[in-house]
């Protein structure tokens, strides 16, 4: 009966992820893929989504050889007390690292688009507040909440890009391919490193999750990656060569919607899309977070050290970012091979690590005999 | 003005939190929870000084700066 309580069932869990795919990504990602692979990004993020389908089975793989265990304890079984520990440490920067990103842009985003005399800080404390507040919630009721959200995410999305049909033109993306191939490389691995390289953290809540299976994963991943490549393709359709001057080209096309003089400025629809995307993002980062810090310390109550770390994420959300050029440097150059240790390098480390221990117990058992 | 706000906050949220963890009998989590309170209210009163706060970006850009220059991204 306890396990029924606690955990999340197949369907929640596929919601999850794919909301966790969308995250910030439908907001910060064809900016960013525009700067690399310009209009070439879409055939970018295909390729972006082959490879997480790719690592994702990699994490599965891996979780289904301990299905009970969490990241930090499969990593302190495999690889010992301290190098495990190691490894964890790095994890759980890594982690923090997201939910701080996570709070700034979310202050970022609101900041300059919608109320700009309001300083960050305010906003991102704010998320912060309900991010604290749904984790301690758990969950279940997290992924219960979802099955509502997501509906809602799909209803406005659809409807947002049903509208947007008589602003496309076809000749935006033509020449396709006109992008050296080194670009559009450089794109999927951005791509991969914001939506598919994150995906490690479901290693925390898979233990969380009623018989996780192959296709439920693969399919949030994929549903995920579909919203977001719907969103590029539709701004380079839209926007074309003007994509270059705008900040958040997803949300400004919202802004050129228009039937008939009647139905305009509705990019506050967007901006809900966003809000419950990244809050979603955002709590499944800060649980991850959370519950890594408790299994590394061995403490049963993982929500008792919520708030400490919740101050600190927002203090060093402050920080982060001096500037906007800073900013895009980091996302486009160095945080690509961040996200790829943590997200890909690690997992193969943990699955060869516990491949070479399976050799060595069974020839120690031949030897016995 | 601000320290006094923060200092107050701070209180108002072990208030909230270690009574419960004490009445539970949880030792780990109360130390741990007091512990990291206090590393949150020394960054903290660092963010609101005039020490600059350090950025653990750019630490983590030191260790990645050889891998760009290897592959040569941008």
């Amino acid at each position: 009966m306890s396990d029924l309580v606690n955990k999340i069932n197949q369907f929640q869990f596929m919601l999850l992820i794919s909301l966790f795919t969308v995250g910030n990504s439908i907001l910060l990602l064809p900016e960013l893929l525009y700067r690399t692979a310009y209009h070439d990004s879409w055939l970018a993020i295909i390729i972006g989504i082959g490879a997480s389908l790719l690592i994702n089975m990699l994490l599965l793989k891996l979780s289904q050889f301990y299905p009970d265990l969490t990241w930090v304890e499969i990593s302190e079984k495999l690889l010992g007390k301290w190098f495990g520990g190691l490894v964890s440490v790095f994890m759980l920067f890594y982690l923090l690292y997201g939910v701080t990103v996570l709070l700034f842009l979310s202050g970022q985003f609101i900041n300059i688009e919608i109320m700009p005399e309001t300083p960050l800080v305010a906003f991102s404390i704010t998320m912060a507040v309900i991010m604290v507040f749904g984790v301690r919630l758990g969950l279940v009721t997290l992924g219960r909440a979802a099955e509502i959200f997501f509906m809602l995410v799909t209803l406005l999305f659809i409807l947002l890009l049903a509208l947007l049909v008589p602003q496309m033109e076809l000749t935006n993306i033509k020449p396709v391919l006109e992008t050296p191939i080194k670009n559009i490389i450089h794109a999927s691995f951005v791509y991969f490193s914001i939506s598919g390289g994150p995906l490690v953290c479901f290693l925390m809540i898979l233990p969380n999750t009623l018989r996780p299976n192959f296709k439920s994963f693969q399919l949030g991943s994929l549903i995920g990656g579909l919203f977001i490549f719907l969103t590029t393709l539709t701004c380079i359709l839209v926007l074309g060569p003007n994509m270059q001057f705008e900040t958040y080209p997803s949300y400004s096309i919202a802004k050129k919607v228009n039937v008939e003089d009647f139905i305009t400025r509705i990019e506050l629809i967007f901006a809900v899309i966003w809000f419950v995307t990244i809050y979603y993002k955002l709590a499944l980062y800060f649980y991850a977070t959370i519950k890594g810090f408790s299994d590394l310390f061995k403490l049963s109550k993982f929500t008792s050290i919520s708030l400490p770390i919740a101050i600190i994420a927002v203090v060093l959300s402050t920080v982060i970012f001096p500037d906007t050029a800073y900013e895009s440097m980091w996302l486009l150059t160095i945080y690509p091979f961040y996200s790829f240790t943590a997200g890909v390098i690690l997992p193969i480390l943990l699955l060869c690590a516990h491949f070479i221990k399976a050799v060595v117990s069974k020839l120690m058992v031949k030897e016995s005999r | 003005m601000r320290i006094t706000f923060i200092v107050i906050l701070f209180f108002a949220l072990v208030f909230y939190e270690l009574p419960v963890l004490i009445s539970e009998k949880r030792k780990a989590e109360a130390i741990a929870f007091i512990t990291l309170m206090l590393f949150a209210f020394l960054l903290c009163v660092i963010r609101q000084t005039s020490i600059e706060t350090p950025n653990p970006l750019d630490w983590i850009l030191h260790l990645y700066k050889p891998l760009n220059d290897i592959f040569g991204v941008r």
